[in-house]
């Protein structure tokens, strides 16, 4: 065998072996829609029976029917911030979940006036194990249908929420510890702070949360968090579909490949490429046997 | 290398290998937006308990039942070892009740000293009593919440706590509000022991006689009933002295007795539609009494209040719409009572009033709708207000607020060519009439158009499309409608269209019919050209080298060669004589033409094969006896055909 075989072929299945490998092996990054782990959505996905967005141009083009799901990570862009107004204006409902990201910018871009704190909210006696993962008890009525509590998992609070509707609050024992010390200190804002609040804005209206980790795998199920979602997303519709945006999430190179890998699967399904593929491996057969034609038609 | 340096380039390895791994986990690690619940750390935190338990007791301290409750409700949640579970409920419990039996004892405090300043002893003793016993339950409940402090206490170990810690601090303040909460019981207790002790010292004042009569015992509401009745001490008129009539415990009219003690008042029956009023006269001693006389209070008297009574049947629309009005009825039934000429009712929806007016029997209102109104239930209250002997009505029913959903109707050609353009008609329609001025977005494969509803709902749009990467097939077009009004959502629609993309199709087909005729040729001659070439002379005798007697052993060997492939081919004398024919083919340079027999070829060839002609004409011989006759070829036939054809070529060779 000639040395450009040999290559040619190392080069063949070690592709193979690694499109096989990030297909098959979950992602372990956050938020991520392969990764079935504790830290994944996997599994929150499916139980919503939402879909994801993965590039710019579908979020821009998000019909307004559409429940749209936002953890900015990455800075948005002008031109996504547009499409999220736009969005918003002609009658989405867009949940913003955020902690330590983005969301401040897109709020600004909505001239909204309530801004996520940043500050991490602990709650000692509330909580889920400890004061990092807070509990909360006290929700508006418009969301409280079936809720007794939900567990957040190292969220920040909302401030500057003025005129807008709160729909959920910490406990009075909680505080957003500014100085990063664990322990409350003079000046730290005190509970009951407002965890998650909705505002309309044209037709449609924006719910923000502050703290996506709700949705993880492993948080999802934990408490009411499940149905604290339902009750913000709304009674379900069969027009109405969720979709997580996860292009604003910080992927680790498997995640895009993953999720290109994906594109590409969507892609080749689709019959006319299937149909296009056909053609092109009966012309490659088709050339081969050509150049070996002499085998044709032989007695063995 | 050494040993040793080889030892140490792997540890340089090991640890840059190691470097890679980490330092970029690093960044991950400090921003921690989340960690895995299943195994964070459990941490119990005592300040917080007893900043709890401070913010408890500061309410129960202020007497705020309400925030008391809501707090109370909390402690299911709260994070805390499991042994203090029962401590946290007890503490809540009696927290609780402590609280209300505080509210009880402010309003049993106030109610015995109004009765003590109208010397109304009798009346004042059970409620002393009751007050004394609800104070004794509230120190049991402050027993327990200090227990339970100190439970709590031993369990976070504050003793151990230095002075001044967080923890101690936070003990000490739940501590002081005990303290505080005990300050406030004592005083109670001042309070009612002193409200004894006069209720015991006034016991031997001496008890007037009060009786009353009230005629008729029935009356309409509004009314006038007589009220009369007599007022003694030891059988001697008490004249001058000022009566209270009291309506179901609350003072109505207020007048005195004449000078034999008695008293004779018309009342107007009040507007209380209640079927029964309790009435009772009360006598307090005032000025100079006071001192001499207990309070009297007559028996109760009961008088039975008649009024018209109607029931108010309420209908409205199924679906009530945002921003659009809505229709209300209603029908009161008065049953046999008369019916008024008109009634005034007020509308509220959601406790928000929405509209007043006046009726005259059964009512239809149509009542415009918010347009934020949010879908979903909704409670509206009709109110008939009372007028004269009839009773107020009132009813509810729930409205059902929905936004219609706009229907499209698309009518587009059932297939289209691309490049081209084609023209969607359609129609918006809904529950509520043809949708007009609503946006329509037309989607199909990621291009996008958009089109107005007109007035009767109907739009038009056109498009237009030059290429694509399909064939031909049903394709999805998709259609999203945002109306202007309020009350319609959004709606989507998808419908099918077959798009025969011409110029792909063209192309698909050209290469599919190119193919289907270049191909067959293609592999039918590159199959031929292939069993030539491995018959041909060039190939059998390595072209025309062969004569030269240099290259005997080379021709045996390709002859040899020639024999293996040809028997694949071909057996028996034909096999030899087909070896015979391409070697003089060759030799010659003269083919075999269609029409020609054998022996003419070999005739024909005469002259170039020389000697070996002999041979072949024998050779011919032995083919055409076996081509053309009933003899079958034998084994000998074979050697003979064998030995003729190596002949010819050993012939050729001279």
């Amino acid at each position: 065998m000639k040395i450009q075989h040999i290559f040619i072929i190392t080069i063949v299945i070690t592709i193979v072996v690694s499109l096989l490998c990030i297909s098959f092996f979950p992602s372990i990054q956050d938020f991520m829609e392969y990764n079935t782990l504790w830290n994944g959505v996997r599994h929150s996905l499916n139980s919503m029976n939402a879909g994801t967005i993965d590039t710019s141009q579908e979020l821009t083009n998000v019909n307004s029917n559409n429940i749209l799901i936002c953890i900015p990570y990455i800075q948005y862009s002008n031109s996504e911030l547009d499409g999220l107004k736009t969005f918003v204006n002609n009658g989405g409902k867009l949940i913003l979940m955020d902690d330590y990201g983005y969301g401040n910018s897109v709020l600004q871009y909505l001239n909204l006036d309530c801004r996520f704190s940043g500050a991490p909210l602990l709650d000692p006696l509330f909580c889920y194990k400890n004061q990092w993962l807070p509990e909360i008890i006290d929700f508006a009525p418009s969301v409280s249908k079936g809720l007794k509590e939900i567990i957040l998992n190292h969220a920040t609070a909302l401030t500057n929420t003025g005129t807008i509707e709160t729909l959920a609050w910490s406990s009075s024992g909680s505080f957003l510890d500014r100085n990063g010390n664990e322990t409350w200190d003079k000046g730290e804002p005190q509970g009951p702070l407002p965890v998650a609040a909705r505002q309309q804005l044209g037709k449609g209206e924006i719910i923000l949360v502050s703290d996506p980790s709700i949705l993880i795998n492993s948080m999802l199920g934990r408490g009411d968090n499940a149905q604290f979602m339902k009750n913000l997303i709304g009674p379900e519709t069969t027009s109405v579909q969720i979709l997580l945006d996860t292009s604003h999430l910080v992927k680790k190179p498997m995640d895009i490949t993953k999720t290109r890998l994906n594109l590409i699967k969507n892609v080749l399904s689709q019959p006319y490429v299937v149909l296009a593929l056909l053609l092109i491996i009966f012309l490659l057969t088709s050339l081969y046997l050509l150049r070996i034609g002499g085998s044709v038609g032989r007695k063995s | 290398m050494t040993t040793v340096k080889v030892t140490l380039w792997k540890i340089a390895l090991t640890a840059f290998a190691l470097v890679c791994v980490v330092l970029p986990g690093l960044p991950v690690s400090a921003a921690l937006p989340q960690e895995n619940p299943d195994t964070a750390v459990v941490f119990f935190n005592g300040v917080s308990l007893f900043q709890f338990y401070t913010g408890i007791l500061d309410l129960v301290i202020l007497k705020n039942q309400a925030d008391v409750l809501v707090n109370i409700q909390k402690t299911p949640f709260a994070n805390i070892p499991p042994t203090l579970n029962d401590t946290i409920n007890n503490f809540a419990g009696s927290a609780q009740n402590i609280c209300s039996r505080m509210l009880e004892l402010d309003a049993g405090v106030n109610e015995i000293n109004t009765l003590l300043q109208q010397s109304r002893f009798d009346e004042a003793a059970p409620l002393n009593n009751q007050a004394l016993r609800t104070l004794s339950q509230a120190e049991g409940d402050l027993g327990t919440i200090e227990t339970e402090v100190r439970n709590t206490l031993a369990q976070f170990q504050v003793a151990a706590a230095a002075n001044g810690s967080p923890i101690t601090t936070a003990y000490s303040a739940a501590s002081d509000r005990i303290q505080k909460l005990n300050d406030m019981l004592l005083l109670y207790r001042t309070i009612l022991t002193g409200q004894q002790n006069e209720i015991l010292n006034k016991k031997s004042l001496q008890s007037p006689l009060l009786t009353l009569n009230v005629t008729p015992a029935q009356a309409f509401v509004g009314d006038t009933i007589n009220i009369e009745g007599t007022l003694k001490a030891d059988n001697n008129p008490l004249a001058g002295r000022e009566i209270s009539i009291l309506l179901n415990g609350t003072q109505s009219i207020k007048f005195k007795t004449d000078s034999q003690g008695n008293f004779r008042v018309a009342l107007q029956v009040p507007y209380w539609y209640v079927s029964v009023i309790q009435i009772q006269a009360l006598y307090y001693p005032q000025n100079t009494d006071a001192g001499v006389y207990r309070a009297a209070l007559s028996t109760i008297t009961p008088l039975q209040v008649l009024f018209y009574k109607a029931k108010l049947v309420l209908t409205t629309d199924a679906k009530i719409y945002p921003g659009r009005p809505f229709v209300i009825s209603g029908r009161l039934d008065y049953g046999a009572d008369p019916i008024p000429p008109s009634r005034e009712i007020e509308i509220s929806l959601d406790n928000v009033p929405l509209s007043e007016s006046e009726i005259t029997g059964n009512f239809t209102e149509n009542i415009p709708l918010p347009a934020d109104m949010k879908t979903g239930k909704h409670l509206i209250n009709v109110s008939v207000l009372a007028s004269g002997r009839f009773a107020p009505v009132l009813a509810d029913t729930t409205l059902n607020v929905v936004k219609a959903v706009p229907v499209i109707t698309a009518k587009m050609p059932s297939a289209a060519l691309i490049p081209g353009n084609f023209v969607i008609n359609g129609k918006l329609d809904s529950e509520t009439g043809p949708v007009a001025g609503a946006q329509i977005t037309i989607s199909f494969e990621g291009n996008k158009i958009t089109a107005t509803s007109g007035t009767n709902g109907t739009f038009t749009a056109s498009f237009k499309k030059n290429w694509g990467f399909g064939l031909f097939g049903a394709q999805t077009l998709d259609f999203g409608v945002i109306p202007q009004e309020p009350w319609l959502t959004t709606a989507t629609a998808s419908y099918k269209i077959m798009i025969v993309y011409l110029v792909n199709c063209c192309i698909f087909f050209f290469i599919l019919g190119l193919l289907s005729i270049v191909l067959p040729r293609s592999l039918k001659f590159k199959t031929r050209e292939n069993r030539q070439s491995q018959l041909s002379p060039e190939t059998l005798l390595t072209a025309d080298k062969l004569p030269q007697a240099s290259q005997i052993e080379v021709n045996k060997r390709i002859m040899a060669d020639n024999e293996r492939a040809i028997k694949e081919y071909d057996d028996g004398i034909f096999y030899w004589y087909r070896i015979v024919l391409q070697l003089v083919q060759k030799i010659s340079g003269v083919l075999i033409k269609p029409n020609q027999t054998l022996r003419e070829y070999v005739t024909a060839t005469g002259k170039a094969t020389g000697p070996a002609a002999r041979y072949l004409v024998e050779f011919t011989r032995m083919i055409e006896k076996a081509l053309y006759s009933s003899h079958k070829t034998s084994d000998d036939d074979v050697k003979t055909g064998e030995r003729l054809a190596h002949s010819v070529q050993e012939s050729l060779k001279k």
